[in-house]
């Protein structure tokens, strides 16, 4: 076995449940283990470009689910056999309680997507904007600034007061 | 403004399945089936009579350059490559697998094994074939010897046959053992460049093989 698929392998069981989680997050519950089977696909496909260090790594896997996605978006989701069981332990798993954001939801849908994939990424899963800039492969000063104009506008369309955008939470 | 718009924005979040001890078994199996395993070649046991070998080397791009067309290509269990007497390289896909889950599983397994060809007698399949009675009808009806030497032998169609004989053998021989044998059927797709020559491509040739 090649030190890159000894490396892929540990990363994808660490990063198999957050990765899961966000493509529910992005498709759904039911499209999404065909999307994680197309991921991991991709990611074996690609192991030797799989960086060294293990937050570099977690990055590159979400930046291959973020193009999985951008083609579940462009073709209906491929089923795969593969991700059958998962997909019917998925259906009948208990799902978390009802949340009540179905109003920032639509707020940040009505965002540019570009904007929009920055919120979620920050704020549903929990990324710092430096780490968003690697998945995104954009600048992290663009980052910010896109951040920061998502904000203002999510502000303004929740009806939050339009204060300096600036955040003490905000990890860059 | 800063407390309540993160607030609701982390919030916001749309509920995702739970993670429970069967999820987790199914992703460690998602992984493992969607790694190297899957995509093991048949590698070389002892090189074979004429000099012939069995590969193990190249890349899974080189392979996807061949352009599979089955719809069922991307989830192939095996890829395999090996060289023809001739020297071509031959290469072809494995899936598809019906049948019973328990045989499904079993078969797959069985043809995702790194060492699978030290399991597949190529070697006897091949000169079987060579040992066989081959007889080609003639433009003019006349039947004449079809067989190792003859215009009409297509050495690399026989090996690549043999390969494939060869490796079913085995998986429903292993089936067998395992005792889950019931009603396997799979596909494959290979690409074999100048497998058979043309002049025998139109003519009937019959075998006891």
């Amino acid at each position: 076995m090649s030190s890159a698929t000894e490396r892929l392998e540990p990363a994808l069981r660490s990063n198999a449940d957050a990765l899961l989680a966000y493509l529910e997050r992005r498709i759904g519950p039911d499209d999404a283990p065909d999307a994680l089977a197309e991921v991991m696909t991709v990611a074996w496909r690609r192991e030797r470009d799989l960086p060294a260090e293990s937050d570099q790594a977690r990055m590159w896997l979400y930046g291959i689910a973020r193009n999985v996605l951008a083609n579940a978006h462009r073709s209906r989701v491929r089923r795969h056999r593969l991700a059958h069981r998962l997909r019917i332990l998925a259906s009948a798993a208990p799902s978390a309680a009802a949340d009540d954001g179905a109003e920032v939801r639509s707020a940040i849908a009505a965002l540019d997507p570009g904007l929009a994939e920055i919120v979620r990424l920050r704020h549903w899963e929990g990324f710092s904007l430096a780490e968003i800039a690697q998945i995104l492969d954009e600048p992290a000063s663009t980052v910010r600034s896109r951040y920061s104009r998502a904000r203002e506008q999510l502000a303004a369309a929740l009806g939050e007061p339009t204060e300096a955008a600036s955040s003490s939470r905000v990890r860059s | 403004m800063t407390h309540t718009l993160d607030e609701r924005l982390d919030s916001s979040a749309p509920a995702t399945t739970a993670p429970t001890a069967d999820r987790a078994e199914a992703l460690r199996h998602l992984i493992s089936a969607t790694g190297p395993r899957r995509r093991t070649r048949l590698r070389a046991g002892a090189a074979v009579a004429g000099g012939l070998a069995l590969l193990g080397v190249g890349s899974v791009a080189a392979a996807d350059a061949w352009g599979w067309t089955s719809w069922w290509a991307d989830d192939a269990v095996s890829e395999v490559t090996y060289t023809l007497p001739s020297g071509a390289v031959c290469e072809g896909i494995l899936g598809n697998f019906r049948g019973a889950a328990e045989e499904v599983q079993a078969a797959e397994e069985f043809m995702a094994q790194p060492d699978l060809l030290d399991r597949v007698d190529v070697e006897t399949h091949y000169a079987d074939a060579r040992a066989a009675n081959y007889v080609a009808i003639l433009d003019d009806g006349i039947e004449v010897d079809a067989g190792p030497g003859t215009p009409y032998w297509s050495a690399d169609d026989r090996y690549a046959q043999a390969v494939g004989l060869a490796t079913s053998d085995a998986l429903h021989d292993h089936l067998r053992d395992v005792g889950v044998l019931e009603r396997l059927s799979y596909e494959a797709e290979s690409r074999c460049p100048g497998l058979v020559p043309a002049e025998l491509r139109s003519r009937e040739i019959r075998s006891d093989w």
